[in-house]
């Protein structure tokens, strides 16, 4: 047994020190041997935890949107149901909020990856669906306390939501000059107050 | 493909160079549709055109390039479009919903893919030269929504207070979000979806929108101030 924690502790050390290389060199350049590097082991130690680079990344995303949605339970157990919880959420899911300059042009990259490699696209899949059960609990408490219009259809909503954050991704490193930290959350807040 | 030696061989003396950029351009989308981004080679478009490699090497540079083209041509295209639907329109909200609905990823007269696009965007997010050509066709995008937006304000078919630039910037967030979850989550984006999203935002800028809203769901905005995620941070 621990042997195992072992491992899952090591391999977050590398999801760790691949998201400090992707900082420094971007998702594209960012090698093996410059994670290795980067923890001061070799390249074969390293091999013993992820085989390539494609398996590396698969599981520096899933480590990167788990940290996200811990932190997002910790601070909407603490808000008010409803749109309070919603707000927040969405807000730590745009590039307002990541830890990381170089996450929105890494998750643009990762989204390309991921139109044409099945491991990379169930990643996706599984942090997205855990992302939609999030979006739409809140928005069913908002509606149970009567915050939005009796006819919302969250389904619905959640859709439209978890698209404009996405968006916002994509303009964050495509037209930064338009979608700075301050439009992103002005544009959530609009989406909002139209609920 | 049986066609292809001919057009080979035919690699003609009098060539119409846009016109020939252009079928390269949209075998690029065709390429990288089937195939994917890395196999999409100047090889491989050749192939898929019965060019010889060299041809689209004489046009194109280098695949930075060829992207750029292709990129900011599908773009343009899609303007085209645009502008000649809305001339038969009435100013404002139907000119509006026209253009949101050719840039939706399954919108028929589309060129770019939803997985071409993000596989541009994905590129692009390392090559300034590829920001660069999005950026501008962007601010054309940006401009066609803003034009309609100002009709549909002057015709009184929206709120007074519409901000003008808040709504472009909205809408482009939320096509740009429909082509990600077109591409990724495709079967929760049917086409039906996309539409639906689409006239549900145009619904919300509607003048008659603000009246239905519920008093609770004002009274919640009121807090919303406290209800940051810095705040908890």
């Amino acid at each position: 047994m621990p042997k195992v924690v072992d491992r899952e502790k090591r391999r977050a050390e590398v999801a760790e020190a691949a998201w400090r290389v992707v900082e420094r060199v971007g998702i594209r350049a960012a090698t093996l041997r410059d994670i290795a590097e980067e923890m001061g082991i070799t390249k074969g130690s390293l091999a013993h935890y992820f085989q390539s680079k494609q398996q590396l990344v698969a599981f520096a995303f899933e480590y990167g949107v788990t940290r996200v949605f811990e932190r997002m339970e910790a601070m909407t157990r603490v808000a008010s149901p409803g749109v309070d919880r919603l707000r927040i959420a969405l807000e730590l899911m745009t590039p307002a909020h990541f830890d990381l300059d170089a996450a929105s042009a890494a998750a643009l990259t990762f989204w390309a990856y991921a139109t044409d490699d099945k491991l990379l696209a169930d990643v996706h899949l599984r942090n997205y669906a855990t992302w939609r059960t999030r979006v739409s609990g809140f928005l069913e408490e908002a509606k149970a306390r009567g915050q939005l219009r009796a006819a919302t259809d969250v389904a619905l909503e959640t859709t439209a939501l978890m698209a404009l954050v996405d968006g916002t991704l994509v303009g964050s490193v495509l037209e930064p000059d338009q979608f700075t930290k301050a439009r992103i959350l002005e544009i959530l807040d609009h989406a909002l107050s139209r609920l | 493909m049986s066609s292809g030696n001919e057009r080979a061989i035919a690699v003609p003396k009098i060539v119409d160079h846009g016109e020939r950029r252009r079928i390269i351009a949209e075998a690029t989308w065709r390429v990288i549709e089937r195939d994917g981004f890395d196999r999409a080679t100047f090889r491989a478009i050749a192939k898929e055109l019965g060019y010889t490699p060299s041809v689209v090497a004489h046009y194109f540079r280098d695949k930075e390039r060829l992207m750029e083209f292709a990129f900011k041509l599908g773009c343009e295209d899609a303007f085209s479009r645009i502008e000649r639907d809305a001339q038969h329109l009435p100013p404002g909200m139907p000119r509006l919903k026209i253009a949101l609905e050719h840039m939706m990823p399954d919108s028929l007269g589309r060129d770019i893919s939803a997985k071409a696009t993000l596989n541009y965007w994905g590129a692009a997010a390392s090559t300034p030269a590829m920001v660069a050509v999005h950026r501008q066709s962007y601010l054309a995008w940006r401009a066609l929504l803003r034009r309609f937006l100002s009709e549909a304000a002057a015709a009184g078919q929206v709120t007074a207070a519409l901000d003008i630039d808040l709504e472009s910037s909205s809408l482009i967030a939320l096509i740009d979000g429909i082509m990600v979850g077109s591409a990724l989550e495709s079967s929760l984006y049917p086409r039906s979806v996309q539409r639906t999203l689409i006239h549900r935002a145009l619904a919300r800028l509607s003048t008659d929108y603000e009246a239905g809203k519920p008093r609770t769901a004002a009274a919640s905005r009121k807090v919303k101030t406290t209800a940051r995620a810095d705040k908890h941070a």
